[in-house]
C-alpha cells in the first residue's frame, strides 16, 4: 500500500426509527403470508441497510430477486420436510441416511452458490460485483482442508483454512471485470485465534470466580422441598447458559474486529486498498449489548441492534480514492439462490 | 421540475448531472459535457424504500442516481405508475406501531389459543400406528431412564391391577406398575398408546384403596380417550415450528417463554376434562368419588399448597382444593 494514498471512510446514513417501522411492517406481513414474504422482507430490509451506504458520495445497491429468495426458501423447507417425513413419520432410516449424505455431498456446492449469490446482486454506481470461481474448488478446499487437514491437526489448522477461505473468497471476486487481490498469510490468524480465546479465558475465568461462590451458597441440601431444589437448579443451569452466550457474543465481536481488520488490509483492487479500523473490545462491547437488548426487549429493539452495529462496521471502513477505471457493464443473468437460502436456513452463514 | 442526479457511465466516475422533467413524459440529462433525452417508460426505475436514492437505469447504458424521491414519485404518478403500498405503511410511525400490536395479538393469539386449536384438529387425523410407535418410544424411554422393578409385594400388585381391571372394560389399555426416581414421585402417567404406569409411591399413598386406584386410572384413562398427551406433543411441535421459522425475526426469547407459560394452562384444561371424564366414569361403574378427593387432598397437604393458593401459571395442579370438591360434591 503506498503511503501518499489517503484513506476516506464509508459513510452511512440509515437511522434506527427508519429501520424501524421497516422492520415490524415486514415481520408483520412476513408472519400473516405464514413466511412466504419473509422473501420479499429480506430484499426490503438489505436494500435499506445497502443503500444507506455511500462510498465517494454514491450509495450501493441490493438487487436480488425476492422470487429467487423464496425458491431457494421452498426447496429447503421442502427437503427438511421431506427428510422428517421419512426419518420420523415413515421410519425409513437407509432412505433418510441418503438424503442426509445427499446434504453432505452437497454442501461445498451450497456454499460456492451462497457466495456467488450474496456478490451478485450488488451493485455501485451500476456495476455489479460477482464471484467467479469453480465449483471443483470448493470440493477441494472442502475435502482437503476442512476433512482432512483438520482431521489431522485436531482442529489445529482452523487458523490456516480460515485464511485459505478467504484467498478463495477474495482472489475469485470481481467488480466488474477487475478482479480483488487478497495477500493475507495463515500466521496472523493464529495470532487472532490466540488474542481472541486467551481474553475469552480469561473472562471464563472471571465468571467462574463469580459464579461457584453464588452456587456454592445455595447448595442442595436433604432436607430441601424438592420444588424449590428443582427451581435453584433451573434457575443455575439458564444463569450458566446465559454466561456462555454472553461470552459468546462478546467473543464473537472481539474475533470479528480483529479479523475484518487484517482481511480489509490485505485485500485490494486495482491500486484501491482498503482497511478497517474496528476496535476489538467495542465491537464485542456492541455484540454484547445489542445481544442483551435484543433478548431482554423481545425483539423490539432489533431495528436498533442492526442499524447501530452496521454504523459501526461502515463507518469504520476505509479505502483509497476510487479514482476513475474503465469498466464493464456486465449484464447480470438471474440465478437461482439456493445457496444463499439453505446457509441462511440451517444458520450456517459464512464470511 | 428540475432535480439533481448521478450519471454512471462505464467510467467508475460519478458525473453530477441536472435531470429535468418534461411534460412529454421524457428526461433530459444535461451537465457540462453530457446532454442525453430519454423516455422515462424506457428506464427501469428501482421502488421506493424510506428514503434511499432511487436508481433510474438504461440497461447496459448508464444509471442514474436521484436522491429526491418526492419528485420522482410525483413524477411518476403522472404517468400511471402503481402505487406503491409497502413504502407507503412503512412511512408512518404509528402504522408500525398499529403493526407492532398486530404482531402481539397474533403471537399471542397463536400460543395461547392457536396451537391447540390446531392440535385438536390434528390429533384425530394423526394415524394410530404413529400413534402407537409415539406411546411405544416414550414408554421405552421413561421406563428406561427414570423408572425401576416394581418393589410391591404380589398381593398389592394383584389388587392394584384388579382396580385397574373394574374400569378398564375394552382391552384398550395396559397397565404397568413401577417404582419411581424422586423425579416422578407418586405418580400416574398416559402415553398416547394407552399404556398406563403407576409408580409404587402413589399406590401406597392411596393406601391400596381400589376405589381411589380405580378412580386415578379412570383418570388416566381420560387422559388417552382425550388424546391428551398427543394434543400436547402436537402443540410443542407447532410452537416449536413458528419459533424455527421466525426465530431471524422474533426474538426466540419471546417464543420460549411464552410456550412454558402457556403450557400450563393447557395441561389445567387437560386436567379438568380428564377430572369431569373419570367423575362420569366412575358414576357409571358405582364406584365412589370420595376415596380419589382423599387422595388428592394429601397430595395437596404433601406439597403444602396453602388453600387459598393460586396455582394459575406455572403449575399443572388447577386449583387442588377445586378439584377436590369436585369429586366430594360428584360422588353418588
Amino acid at each position: 500500500m503506498e503511503e501518499n494514498n489517503k484513506f476516506k471512510p464509508l459513510e452511512f446514513k440509515g437511522s434506527a426509527t427508519e429501520y424501524f417501522k421497516i422492520y415490524i411492517v415486514n415481520l408483520f406481513l412476513s408472519i400473516i403470508t405464514l413466511g412466504i414474504y419473509s422473501a420479499w422482507a429480506k430484499v426490503r430490509k438489505n436494500r435499506y441497510l445497502y443503500s444507506n451506504t455511500y462510498m465517494e458520495g454514491t450509495s450501493f445497491e441490493y438487487t436480488a430477486n425476492p422470487i429467487n429468495i423464496l425458491k431457494g426458501r421452498l426447496l429447503v423447507v421442502g427437503g427438511y420436510i421431506l427428510f422428517i417425513l421419512v426419518s420420523d413419520i415413515f421410519h425409513l432410516p437407509i432412505i433418510a441416511m441418503v438424503i442426509t449424505l445427499a446434504f453432505i455431498i452437497f454442501i461445498p456446492y451450497i456454499i460456492h452458490l451462497a457466495l456467488k449469490f450474496r456478490l451478485r446482486y450488488v451493485r455501485y454506481r451500476g456495476i455489479n460485483f460477482s464471484y467467479k470461481n469453480k465449483t471443483s474448488k470448493f470440493y477441494e478446499f472442502y475435502i482437503i482442508n476442512i476433512l482432512i487437514l483438520n482431521a489431522l491437526t485436531l482442529g489445529l489448522a482452523g487458523p490456516h483454512n480460515t485464511n485459505r477461505f478467504f484467498d478463495l473468497y477474495f482472489n475469485n471476486a470481481y467488480f466488474s471485470d477487475k478482479k480483488f487481490q487478497y495477500e493475507g498469510k495463515s500466521w496472523p490468524f493464529y495470532k487472532m485465534w490466540i488474542k481472541a480465546f486467551g481474553l475469552a479465558f480469561v473472562l471464563l475465568i472471571l465468571g467462574v470466580l463469580i459464579v461457584v461462590p453464588i452456587t456454592s451458597s445455595l447448595k442442595y441440601n436433604a432436607g430441601m422441598d424438592p420444588a424449590v431444589a428443582t427451581n435453584i437448579a433451573v434457575v443455575m443451569v439458564l444463569g450458566i447458559y446465559a454466561f456462555m452466550a454472553v461470552l459468546g457474543t462478546f467473543f464473537a465481536g472481539v474475533y470479528f474486529a480483529l479479523q475484518s481488520n487484517y482481511v480489509y488490509e490485505q485485500t485490494d483492487i486495482e491500486d484501491i486498498a482498503f482497511k478497517s479500523e474496528y476496535k476489538a473490545l467495542k465491537m464485542g462491547w456492541i455484540y454484547f449489548t445489542n445481544f442483551l437488548a435484543v433478548v431482554l426487549s423481545f425483539g423490539l429493539l432489533g431495528a436498533w441492534a442492526t442499524i447501530r452495529l452496521q454504523k459501526y462496521k461502515v463507518e469504520n471502513f476505509y479505502h483509497t480514492p476510487i479514482g476513475d477505471m474503465q469498466l464493464q457493464r456486465v449484464t447480470q443473468e438471474q440465478h437461482s439462490s439456493f445457496g444463499e437460502e439453505s446457509s441462511e436456513f440451517f444458520d450456517m452463514d459464512l464470511g | 421540475m428540475i432535480v439533481e442526479g448521478l450519471y454512471h457511465s462505464n467510467l467508475i466516475t460519478s458525473k453530477r448531472v441536472e435531470v429535468v422533467f418534461l411534460e412529454s413524459g421524457e428526461l433530459h440529462v444535461s451537465a457540462e459535457d453530457l446532454s442525453l433525452h430519454v423516455r422515462i417508460d424506457t428506464l427501469h426505475i428501482s421502488s421506493r424504500v424510506a428514503n434511499i436514492p432511487r436508481v433510474l437505469e438504461k440497461e447496459g447504458f448508464f444509471t442514474l442516481e436521484i436522491a429526491d424521491n418526492d419528485a420522482i414519485d410525483a413524477y411518476l404518478k403522472r404517468y400511471g405508475n402503481k402505487k406503491n403500498i409497502i413504502h407507503m405503511l412503512e412511512k408512518k410511525m404509528r402504522y408500525s406501531l398499529l403493526f407492532l400490536l398486530m404482531i402481539f395479538v397474533l403471537v399471542y393469539g397463536y400460543f395461547m389459543y392457536g396451537t391447540a386449536l390446531i392440535a385438536s384438529l390434528l390429533a384425530p387425523i394423526i394415524p394410530d400406528k404413529y400413534v402407537e410407535y409415539l406411546g411405544q418410544e416414550s414408554f421405552e424411554y421413561i421406563d428406561k431412564n427414570f423408572l425401576f422393578q416394581s418393589r410391591l409385594s404380589e398381593k398389592e400388585k394383584k389388587l392394584v391391577q384388579n382396580s385397574f381391571a373394574r374400569v378398564e372394560k375394552n382391552g384398550k389399555y395396559k397397565l404397568f406398575i413401577r417404582s419411581s426416581s424422586s423425579w416422578i414421585g407418586a405418580n400416574a402417567l398416559a402415553l398416547p398408546n394407552g399404556y398406563i404406569i403407576i409408580t409404587d409411591e402413589m399406590a401406597e399413598l392411596t393406601a391400596f384403596n381400589k376405589d381411589a386406584l380405580s378412580g386415578i386410572f379412570a383418570h388416566e384413562m381420560a387422559h388417552v380417550d382425550k388424546k391428551h398427551s398427543l394434543k400436547n406433543i402436537a402443540q410443542t411441535s407447532l410452537s416449536s415450528l413458528a419459533i424455527f421459522l421466525f426465530s431471524g425475526d422474533i426474538s426466540s426469547g419471546l417464543a420460549t417463554l411464552s410456550s412454558t407459560l402457556l403450557y400450563s394452562k393447557y395441561s389445567r384444561e387437560f386436567e379438568e376434562e380428564a377430572d369431569n371424564e373419570a367423575i362420569k366414569r366412575l358414576n357409571s361403574l358405582h364406584i365412589s368419588t370420595v376415596p380419589l378427593a382423599r387422595v388428592l387432598h394429601k397430595i395437596a397437604k404433601e406439597s403444602k399448597l396453602e388453600e387459598d393458593e393460586n396455582y394459575h401459571y406455572f403449575s399443572s395442579h388447577p386449583d387442588m382444593y377445586q378439584r377436590i370438591e369436585k369429586f366430594k360434591a360428584n360422588s353418588l
